[in-house]
């Protein structure tokens, strides 16, 4: 295959991954890797080095327009990217020990995961929970935009939420992937932050969790041009249709669909990781 | 202050589009009929890995070069929008989340300075 004919193919295939992502809230690493390894035949540390430049590209754009829409918490959004950027340098300098193989079988196993916890149902409104003293000290409580007001809201939970941050950030740093889902769970679920926020404030961490692992990459070479710019000129606008067409189509029906096309590439990677030694 | 960043993150964005964009047309046009060699990982050379190869390199008009610099530029966005984020933070006197922006961006430059 010439490199005009990859670069197209891989420009289109970053396209319907940035599509998908952003109107799945699954995120394009998902798609984009297993496109680029079971689809086009590359290796998977270059896959995992171009899917980190798109998850920058497509983090820094969509976190722009949540600033300004008010959803992001900025306090719980800077305090946690710091732990989920120290797990992101210790996955990738993980990722140097693992074989190809083993990468994909570990890939896949987080692949199913990721989706098992995207369609698990959203935590509902219990009694109250205790105050934590840590977020009542950091001022972290805020409020949200919600039909032309804002309603306030209290975080709790901060520091079981910073050790799942360690965890994402390692996750996302030997894999190459956002690993929202894991956020916007430890928000969701231990912080009891409003959903919205959740997501929004995942997509802001995203950028700096990727940023850092992708200096490791860059450095070790595993970020090739001739894969990063179709990926990057193909994630983005994908990722801004996604978003403009989101709140216009049902994505029920979507997320099904998605939801098993992925299960079947993650057991794909497993399955192919598995053969090479993994 | 979340007006100023989003401003900023827009515009760093957009450049490292079109220089990524000005570098993917120029690598096609000297490489596109080659094959594609993305099957064996081999480690890029010393000038597409280290700011400094990446610069000069760009600087004399490499296509591959000028690619890794697009990329480099989105790779410096979250540090340099989390230093925008500290300056707003300390002139509020917010010294506790100046402190943690500041470890946030030395663990995004360890990565790029001591990363090999």
């Amino acid at each position: 295959m010439s490199t005009l004919t990859f670069s197209v193919l891989l420009w289109l295939g970053s396209i319907v991954a940035g599509l998908l992502g952003a109107m799945t809230g699954l995120g394009g690493g998902i798609v984009l890797i297993p496109f680029l390894t079971l689809a086009l035949g590359v290796d998977i540390r270059y896959a995992i080095g171009a899917s980190l430049v798109s998850i920058i590209a497509v983090s820094s754009g969509s976190t722009a327009a949540y600033l300004r829409q008010g959803f992001t918490n900025l306090r719980v959004g800077m305090l946690l990217e710091l732990a989920t950027a120290v797990g992101a340098i210790g996955g990738a300098y993980l990722a140097g020990l693992f074989s190809p193989g083993r990468l994909q079988v570990v890939f896949g196993i987080v692949l199913l995961v990721t989706i098992a916890l995207t369609n698990r149902t959203r935590r509902k409104n219990g009694g109250e929970p205790k105050v934590d003293p840590l977020a009542q000290r950091l001022s972290l409580a805020s409020s949200y935009p919600r039909d032309g007001v804002r309603v306030a809201y209290d975080v709790h939970g901060v520091g079981l939420a910073g050790s799942v941050m360690l965890g994402a950030g390692a996750l996302s740093g030997l894999l190459g992937i956002g690993a929202g889902a894991f956020k916007v769970l430890a928000m969701d679920q231990i912080m009891k932050l409003p959903f919205k926020v959740s997501t929004t404030t995942s997509n802001f961490m995203m950028g700096v969790t990727a940023a850092a692992s992708a200096g490791v990459y860059l450095s070790r070479g595993y970020i090739h041009p001739a894969i990063a710019v179709p990926v990057l000129l193909g994630t983005l606008p994908g990722a801004v249709m996604g978003s403009a067409v989101l709140g216009k189509v049902r994505t029920g029906g979507l997320r099904l669909v998605f939801s098993i096309v992925v299960t079947i590439m993650a057991v794909r990677m497993i399955y192919q990781g598995v053969g090479a030694g993994g | 202050m979340e007006h100023v960043l989003s401003t900023f993150l827009r515009a760093v964005l957009a450049t490292a589009v079109c220089l990524g964009l000005a570098g993917g047309i120029y690598y096609l046009v000297q490489h596109g009929s080659q094959p594609v060699p993305f099957d064996v990982f081999q480690p890029l050379p010393e000038d597409l890995c280290s700011p400094a190869g990446i610069v000069s390199g760009a600087l004399a008009g490499h296509a591959s070069e000028l690619i890794q610099l697009a990329v480099l530029l989105l790779l410096l966005t979250p540090p340099a929008r989390e230093l925008l984020a500290v300056g707003l933070l300390a002139q509020r006197q917010e010294w506790g989340f100046v402190a943690v922006g500041l470890a946030s961006v030395l663990v995004m430059s360890y990565g790029l300075l001591f990363g090999s």
